[in-house]
């Protein structure tokens, strides 16, 4: 996974950059993958080695929710959470940002483990490999300034937004 | 592992592992998934607490992994205050664009 700062930023600049609206559920899907896979797994995990030994299931079985079909279905199961008007934009923003994360995160380098992009059917793992699992910490916060700042230029705009 | 004789010689991946304790300038522990692993190689510029990515070959006889690559992730720890950063950022900003009504998330502004 890439850095939140990054994912959050890029969500918000693509957003931006063709004045899209529903800019905070597109956010929250493109920071889900990880808030609902990367926490718990990183907090059990750290509960695991320090604490107290914990089955493998409780700090393994958040990765689908990391992975294409899983995204997929806690799109959906998000989305359901929501007013039943706006569900279908709703579940659009949300795995779009999904979307987008996966893209970010797919560019990273493992070292020979890459994602398990087709789990459950297909059990090969992929990434583009062009850059470090660290490399995002560099341009993290420049990429947070210049989405920022676009995102005002763009809310001074007057254009009305679109999905 | 539960039959680690037979998995002697097994090339293995460690990915993004932390050090936990260094023993001396050739040995070290690393713990993820599985707490501390011995690990044969070289120790020298490593910390407890350092992320790690460790490729080598299991020996069963010790339950021990000869290291013959290291990589290391300094920068890992900025990477984690960075989302940590993100996460605190999105909870404040969470109830200026989402609410609850009727028992259900609206969309504000």
């Amino acid at each position: 996974m890439a850095d939140l700062i990054t994912h959050g930023a890029a969500a918000v600049a693509l957003k931006a950059a063709y004045r899209g609206a529903m800019v905070p559920v597109f956010v929250l899907g493109t920071l889900a993958p990880d808030l609902f896979s990367r926490v718990p797994a990183i907090g059990l995990g750290y509960v695991h080695v320090h604490l107290v030994a914990l089955p493998a299931w409780l700090t393994h079985g958040w990765q689908p929710l990391h992975q294409p079909f899983g995204l997929v279905v806690l799109a959906y199961l998000m989305a359901m959470m929501f007013e039943a008007h706006v569900r279908q934009r709703v579940f659009a923003n949300l795995a779009g940002g999904m979307a987008l994360h996966y893209g970010i995160d797919l560019l990273q380098d493992h070292h020979g483990v890459g994602y398990l992009v087709g789990f459950p059917f297909w059990s090969g793992s992929f990434e583009f490999a062009v850059m470090g699992s660290e490399a995002t910490v560099w341009w993290a916060v420049p990429l947070a300034l210049v989405a920022g700042g676009l995102a005002w230029i763009r809310s001074k705009q007057p254009n009305p937004p679109h999905d | 592992m539960a039959s680690p004789d037979e998995h002697d010689g097994a090339e293995l991946l460690f990915p993004l592992w932390r050090v936990t304790r260094i023993r001396n300038a050739s040995v070290y522990e690393i713990s993820k998934t599985i707490p501390n692993v011995r690990v044969y190689g070289d120790a020298q510029s490593l910390s407890v607490g350092d992320t790690v990515t460790v490729k080598g070959r299991f020996r069963a006889n010790d339950a021990a992994v000869l290291a013959h690559e290291r990589i290391d992730h300094p920068h890992r720890k900025a990477k984690g205050l960075l989302s940590i950063g993100a996460l605190l950022i999105a909870g404040i900003a969470a109830p200026r664009f989402f609410g609850i009504r009727n028992r259900r998330v609206v969309i504000r502004g």
